[in-house]
């Protein structure tokens, strides 16, 4: 299974947001601002009319249409947008939502990345070389975009890296010593999750002593106890018509490359009675995202968002009838030089370039 | 079994059989030495295994010693330990560094209580109590334990030792060791035929065909046991397998076995051309010794060699050589024998021919003297005889001319014939009589060769019932048809009732030179014999003392239908 253009971690996320604007944007207090759209019509039938900007990519190959657009956010693209019966393209620009419920939820939802992202295009094929340059104004210098790995992070401090967005307690503790620095804490982001088949044993007591106080302790990460409220308890979301067989792995898998996936693992594991069998064991990003289609494993340790602009997109790959226990909170910090090109915060807590 | 074949099988048992005793020598030497050699290799792997352990222990002593050393100096982990809220990560991760920094596979940080405070192969494990860890390296103060641990991802083995501290009135346990499986094993590794395993309670089960060849036994905890922690003893087998032994016997017995056919492929063409080379002078002796014969005297086996064989062909040599005169000699008197018996039949045939003249001219002399007014009656009666007898010495003189007397096969009337001899025969001869087939049996022969047969048989009956007032000579002829025309035949039987003969006569009547009568040459009955056969016939005898004889010839009888006359 591809993941597309999905991001999973917060390199990608500040990757893709930089790449891909959404359509429209959210502030953190849930204003719409400008996006991709530029402008946003009603008219009396109850539909919006929405026109995108100057499609201007960084990569022409990476331009979305208003064909691509309304594909995204139609039912019958795959994806959809709940409240949103029909998109129609009018022109290479323009395109109109026929909606039905609430409109200005639709326009909330339009918020949501993944519907400003060319179908059928992997994540790793724009970033391949794990570096992007971004084109700026012709007197303004260029920005660039590098994705991990990038070495010893403070050395990418030194060497003039303008934003380092990390985890990290001992580059937090190194870029404080540094004047020319600032810190910036971002807000609580994500939530990491423990999602467990419907299929498989339950973790329970009996098997796990989950002690969720000790849980922050054990990832090299500014976390907490996770705080409600939890978007997932909130919706309904259709489940996949499939019959999974009853789970016999014991494993405990997260993304291999999510230390703090892996510390809530390695917790569980050694919070497990022993003898029984349970282990962890970090997969790759296609790896995981299969296994949890399938449903195969005994539980995975999932990074959700705080909030969700379409929530059962979210949960799309989830097992049916999985069960989702909240675990940590997690928030990232921004090391930015002084004087360097502006920053955002979007209303998910993904932090993007603000292009000049 | 011939001599060349014994020759080759010689040499080759003479080759292979002490090339079969020094490969399979060889094999057993090898075989011997190899199992020598890998009971050393396995005493210096037990030397080796337990230097490394002591070695891996005393390292692991060393480093346990020095972090209890440094971490009394650690003020961070000091506030740690006293529950300071910021220095509680740095406890925790602790043991991950200090264990990266000693280089070792697993290090564990507990309390008096058995808790575990900081742990560097499972850093989320902390707070857990595991105080069966320190009790069971405690009892085993001496030597290092092997114990099998949680870690995330699987169960580790590790060899282990323990050190300890006070800290802030807290008796600290550092449990610091080596993966097992791995690192230790590794540095004993003693190769692919020999090999080192550890065994505990648990252990995945190891190839049946490997044989444990030493035991080093180890105390051993297991931590991952579903029912708690249990004390048992691991070992370290020294295992040997014996594939590679017997891969490398069965590479020997190949090479052996390569060795042998090759040997035996040149040691059959070496037989085969010297046992060839060995043999071929006796049997050139032998084919020209086949080729001797009295008409072929003239091989030649002259040899120049020194040894056995030479000396054989220069005797056969001159054995030939005499063989050549004795042939010589023997021909001359053959040849001279053959004169003689020429002048005697010769004689024997002029006599047969003068007999009639004498007779004829007996009887003229007698007529003129008696009656010479018959005697021109008289000559004419028996000038056809005088002529007869003339006719047959001039016949006989070209025959003799000839001295090749061929037989001109032509239909002959046998009675005629017959009735010729008789009246010849029966000039001055009583009991002469004849009785002769009305078919007039033709005979395909010679006249002349029959002629002379029966004057010689009627002369001998007519001689042997000399004396005998009753005796009679009967000359009898019969057409024969016994089965097919080819097999008809003209019998003609002259019987006498005479002396007759014993069977000693009979046995040597047709000897050459044998006869009963004082002035016969012997030669009669065996010209006789020759003569029929001669003319392809056949003659029997049939006799007795004091009754007769029966002289039966047989002639082939000239074919139905083809009467020439």
């Amino acid at each position: 299974m591809s993941r597309g253009l999905r991001p999973v971690n917060d390199s990608e996320r500040l990757f893709s947001r930089t790449l891909f604007p959404p359509l429209l944007r959210l502030d953190c207090e849930g204003k719409i601002g400008p996006g991709l759209v530029e402008s946003w019509t009603p008219d009396s039938a109850g539909a919006w009319t929405i026109t995108l900007g100057d499609p201007a990519q960084f990569d022409p190959d990476l331009r979305i249409s208003a064909a691509a657009v309304a594909s995204n956010v139609s039912p019958s693209g795959g994806g959809g947008v709940p409240g949103i019966d029909s998109a129609v393209p009018l022109n290479g620009r323009q395109i109109r939502l026929f909606t039905s419920g609430n409109q200005e939820s639709v326009l909330h939802a339009l918020a949501d990345p993944a519907l400003a992202m060319p179908e059928g295009l992997a994540f790793e094929s724009p970033v391949s070389d794990r570096l992007l340059e971004l084109p700026t104004q012709p007197d303004q210098p260029v920005i660039q975009l590098r994705l991990p790995p990038i070495g010893d992070p403070r050395d990418a401090l030194d060497q003039g890296a303008d934003l380092i967005v990390t985890h990290d307690p001992s580059l937090l503790e190194y870029a404080a010593g540094r004047p020319d620095f600032v810190i910036h804490q971002l807000p609580w982001s994500r939530t990491y999750v423990v999602v467990q088949p419907g299929s498989a044993p339950p973790l329970t007591a009996e098997t796990i002593q989950l002690e969720p106080q000790s849980l922050a302790e054990a990832v090299e990460a500014d976390a907490r106890v996770a705080h409600p409220p939890f978007w997932w308890l909130e919706v309904s979301c259709p489940a996949r018509d499939t019959s999974l067989a009853p789970v016999t792995s014991q494993r405990i898998v997260y993304l291999r490359d999510d230390d703090v996936a892996r510390g809530l693992a390695e917790r569980l594991v050694a919070l497990a009675v022993p003898g029984n069998g349970v282990r962890a064991a970090g997969l790759e990003t296609s790896e995981l995202l299969v296994a949890l289609h399938e449903g195969s494993e005994l539980a995975y340790i999932i990074s959700l968002p705080k909030h969700a602009a379409q929530p059962c997109r979210e949960l799309k790959d989830f097992p049916p009838g999985a069960s989702i226990r909240p675990l940590i909170d997690t928030r990232a910090h921004a090391i930015v030089r002084r004087g360097a090109p502006p920053l955002a915060v979007d209303w998910d807590g993904t932090i993007r370039v603000v292009r000049p | 079994m011939s001599f060349r074949v014994r020759l080759f099988v010689a040499i080759l048992l003479a080759v292979l059989l002490p090339l079969a005793a020094l490969a399979l020598g060889v094999r057993q030497e090898m075989q011997r030495r190899l199992s020598a050699e890998y009971a050393e290799r396995v005493t210096a792997l037990v030397t080796v295994t337990e230097a490394t352990i002591q070695r891996e222990s005393a390292a692991i002593d060393s480093r346990l010693a020095a972090l209890a050393s440094d971490l009394g100096e650690d003020n961070r982990f000091r506030l740690g330990l006293r529950g300071d809220a910021a220095s509680r990560k740095y406890l925790l991760d602790y043991a991950g560094h200090a264990m990266r920094l000693a280089g070792l596979s697993y290090l564990q940080l507990q309390d008096s209580s058995g808790k575990i405070l900081s742990s560097g192969h499972f850093r989320n494990e902390f707070d857990s109590r595991q105080p069966e860890l320190p009790a069971f390296l405690r009892a085993n103060s001496g030597s290092a334990g092997l114990i099998k641990a949680r870690t995330p991802e699987a169960p580790v083995l590790a060899l282990v030792r323990m050190d300890s501290l006070r800290l802030g009135g807290v008796a600290i346990s550092l449990i610091g060791g080596v993966e097992a499986e791995g690192r230790l094993l590794a540095a004993v590794s003693p190769g692919p035929d020999l090999g080192v395993a550890l065994d505990y309670p648990g252990a995945p089960s190891r190839p049946h065909n490997d044989r444990v060849v030493r035991r080093l036994t180890l105390p051993f905890l297991d931590l991952v046991n579903a029912s708690g922690a249990r004390t048992d003893t691991a070992a370290l087998l020294m295992t040997q397998s014996p594939g590679t032994l017997e891969e490398l016997l069965r590479g020997v017995g190949r090479w052996v076995l390569v060795a042998l056919a090759l040997t035996l492929a040149a040691a059959v063409i070496a037989a085969a051309w010297l046992s060839s080379r060995i043999s071929r002078p006796l049997r050139d002796l032998a084919s020209k010794t086949a080729a001797i014969d009295l008409d072929q005297l003239d091989q030649n086996f002259d040899s120049d060699r020194p040894d056995e064989i030479g000396a054989l062909s220069r005797l056969l040599g001159m054995m030939t050589e005499r063989l050549r005169n004795s042939a010589a000699r023997i021909r001359e008197a053959e040849r001279r024998a053959a004169v003689g018996d020429l002048a005697r039949q010769i004689n024997h045939d002029i006599k047969n021919g003068l007999a009639p003249i004498r007779n004829v001219l007996r009887h003229l002399g007698q007529v003129s003297t008696q009656d010479p007014t018959a005697l021109p009656q008289i000559f004419e009666a028996r000038r056809a005889t005088l002529e007869s007898s003339v006719e047959y010495l001039d016949t006989l003189a070209r025959n003799y001319d000839r001295l090749s007397p061929g037989v001109d096969r032509r239909p002959c009337d046998i009675n005629a014939i017959v009735q010729q001899v008789v009246r010849t025969a029966s000039g001055d001869a009583t009991g002469l009589r004849v009785q002769l087939d009305g078919r007039r049996p033709q005979a395909l022969g010679d006249d002349l060769m029959i002629r002379r047969v029966l004057e010689n048989l009627v002369g001998n009956a007519l001689d042997s019932i000399n004396g005998k007032p009753d005796a009679s000579v009967t000359v009898s002829t019969e057409q024969l048809v016994n089965g097919s025309a080819a097999n008809a035949a003209v019998r003609i039987v002259v019987t006498d009732t005479g002396a007759g003969m014993t069977q000693a006569e009979l046995d040597r009547v047709f000897n050459d030179f044998y006869t009963t009568k004082p002035s016969g040459s012997g030669l009669g009955l065996s010209i006789v014999r020759r003569l029929i056969l001669d003319l392809n016939g056949s003659l029997r005898v049939e006799t007795a003392p004091g009754v007769g004889t029966r002289m039966i010839v047989e002639l082939p009888a000239l074919p139905q239908g083809e009467d020439l006359r």
